[in-house]
């Protein structure tokens, strides 16, 4: 089911095992947090520690408290929305069909994702724009001091990175060098799940590209009730995951202008696919496999489920076992207290018409008269045990008479016939020992009870049925124990019923 | 506890642009509770009926699927008895991204497409199956009778 991932999640499991102990601090990343905001009340089983681990990679939106309500500019800040480093300028000559070569499969797992994202740009960017946002990047890139000069055109721009450019990005706001808050927050989208409205940096299902907040993607799991892969909530496409681009990458700044200059110039086409919820110069339109490394799954941060639907499996048949178990007990205990009221309570003429039926096998009819005539004469203990029991006892009755009949007639040794002979024995100690009530009658009774105990779980079992249909199978089952007596069969279903 | 946002917008939106033929009125003391209403589908046994039904959004939704269930009689191999529905989409197959609204029209088109295959009511799938022209005229005399 998990194949690649659970390897994965085996990983992250034991990583985050490890790192449980440390103390968490919550940290701002992108003007986000790695805590929930609480949109969801029941008690998380997603490994948190995982999924914080993922959007410090940014391979996950950090958690944003959700918008209720969708406004195009919904942090205004007159004091920080006038840096010209972000507004387009409106001259700015904008081609809308700027191809973003962006190949996100070339990323590896390091976390530095802007290192190797590739933007080829047909469009004309203008050339100081183009100076600013490379400071911007690079500023970013010397801060972490770990990326890569492939950012393109990076390393052959030709103006430095003067340090009032960098100061400058820095001031604007400290948590993103790229965005101010009020840029970062504009043009929110909604989580088609819980209806809020987040940055535009909201994850991305990998099968269909939808939006989707973390908060809600990590509520998405595996049940035991349904332990098959999670599907996707949108096109229920099977193996749920999802893919972030992160806000630092130059793919998500290319986006982030596009989108900002079509809402501000009203295009018109724009609108429509604004409308239609896609992005504008999102690239992406086909599915991503699900063993993608950089998609995260249900599985990522569900670490060690299946090991805990194992168990839960186990702890199922364990606890079946002991109710069938429970069951038997009880059902021995209730079948023998009833068996034994009705044994010592019953009129003495049903015991001599029971004998009386063993030594004449052919006389069934004539039994059954009599005991349903003395069903009025048992004690409410019977009673209240169900009409079943007698049926059973009836059951017994005609099965004993016809191995009688059979002991008689055909005295070959087949398994069967031995058992038969066995119940024969332990019914003659009854009958001997009717009058003595003592510990040996008791035993012989139990080997009885256990036979009917059988015939009892068989009705249970199907119980669902009409009654009328369990006491015709229980005849059935009962019937055919007593293999050489196919003839007879019909006799006692019509005398029954 | 507070009314997730959700629920509320859902509510908001569902009573702002109603869906024909299909109304949900939530509860004024408990806003998870919707008295429903959906009109027999045009050529359908179940034209020209009101079938009342009942929802409710447990805690867990929209995570876990709606609980909704038909108190008009219904004579539908798809709907038992206790006015039980067997949909796909409110048991395994549900997925948060549906909703109350998406929910009501499925059963709507439960109704217009009934599935003996998958039976709920067995007598009735049965006849459906069976003898479909009479179990049609039952679903007819039922509507007249308990969907007026």
């Amino acid at each position: 089911m998990g194949n690649s991932n659970t390897k994965r999640s085996d990983d992250y499991s034991s990583h985050s095992r490890r790192k449980k102990s440390k103390e968490f601090i919550d940290q701002r990343i992108n003007y986000g947090s790695l805590v929930t905001h609480g949109i969801y009340t029941a008690q998380p089983e997603y490994d948190i520690d995982v999924v914080r681990e993922f959007i410090l990679k940014k391979k996950l939106s950090p958690f944003y408290k959700g918008m209720e309500d969708y406004s195009d500019n919904p942090f205004p800040s007159s004091a920080t929305s006038t840096p010209d480093n972000l507004t387009i300028p409106s001259t700015q000559p904008y081609e809308p069909t700027l191809s973003i070569a962006s190949s996100t499969e070339n990323n590896d797992d390091t976390g530095s994702q802007c290192s190797k994202t590739r933007v080829s740009r047909k469009g004309s960017l203008d050339s100081s724009r183009r100076r600013s946002r490379h400071s911007s990047f690079s500023s970013m890139k010397n801060r972490r001091g770990s990326y890569k000069s492939d950012v393109d055109d990076a390393s052959t721009s030709s103006s430095p990175i003067t340090p009032d450019s960098h100061q400058n990005s820095l001031k604007v706001e400290p948590e993103h060098p790229l965005y101010s808050k009020e840029e970062f927050f504009k043009y929110p989208i909604e989580c088609p799940i819980c209806f809020l409205y987040y940055p535009r940096n909201i994850n991305y299902t990998r099968c269909c590209d939808q939006p989707i907040c973390t908060e809600c993607f990590i509520q998405i799991k595996r049940t035991f009730q349904n332990p098959e892969p999670t599907c996707c909530p949108y096109c229920v496409q099977s193996n749920f995951g999802v893919t972030y681009l992160s806000p630092d990458s130059e793919e998500y700044y290319e986006q982030y202008n596009i989108l900002v200059k079509s809402k501000e110039e009203h295009d018109p086409e724009y609108e429509k696919l604004l409308s239609q919820g896609s992005t504008p110069g999102k690239k992406r339109k086909n599915s991503i496999s699900y063993t993608d490394p950089h998609i995260v799954s249900t599985d990522d941060i569900y670490p060690g489920w299946m090991l805990k639907y194992e168990q839960h499996q186990r702890e199922q048949q364990r606890l079946e076992a002991m109710r069938v178990r429970n069951f038997n007990v009880q059902v021995n205990n209730n079948a023998a207290l009833a068996l034994l009221d009705a044994f010592f309570q019953l009129p003495i003429e049903n015991q001599n018409s029971h004998s009386h039926s063993r030594s004449h096998p052919h006389s069934h009819s004539h039994s059954n008269t009599n005991s349903s005539s003395n069903r009025q004469h048992r004690n409410h203990t019977l009673q209240t045990f169900g009409n079943d029991l007698e049926e059973l006892m009836l059951l017994e009755a005609i099965r004993r008479s016809l191995a009688d009949e059979n002991n008689n007639n055909n005295n070959n040794q087949s398994e069967e016939q031995g058992n038969l002979n066995a119940i024969e024995e332990s019914n003659e100690v009854v009958v001997l020992n009717d009058d003595e009530h003592d510990n040996t009658s008791n035993i012989s009774i139990r080997n009885e009870l256990e036979e009917a105990t059988e015939h009892i779980i068989n009705l249970n079992l199907s119980s669902s049925n009409e009654d009328h249909t369990t006491v015709e199978n229980t005849i059935d089952n009962a019937t055919t124990t007593t293999s050489a007596t196919n003839n007879n069969n019909n006799n006692n279903n019509t005398s029954t019923q | 506890m507070a009314l997730p946002k959700r629920i509320i917008k859902e509510t908001e939106r569902l009573m702002a642009e109603p869906t024909p033929g299909i109304s949900a009125v939530p509860h004024e003391d408990n806003l998870r509770y919707f008295d429903v209403e959906i009109s027999g589908p045009d050529s359908s046994p179940y034209e020209g009926g009101k079938f009342k039904l009942e929802l409710f959004l447990p805690e867990e939704y929209p995570m876990s699927p709606p609980k909704v269930r038909f108190l008009t009689k219904i004579y539908h191999p798809n709907i038992d008895k206790l006015g039980r529905i067997c949909l796909d989409i409110l048991k395994d197959k549900w997925s948060p991204a549906h909703q109350i609204r998406t929910v009501l029209l499925s059963i709507q088109v439960l109704l217009s497409d009934p599935n003996p295959d998958d039976p709920l009511a067995n007598d009735v799938a049965q006849e459906w199956k069976t003898n479909k022209e009479q179990a049609i005229a039952t679903a007819k005399e039922w509507t007249q009778k308990y969907a007026k």
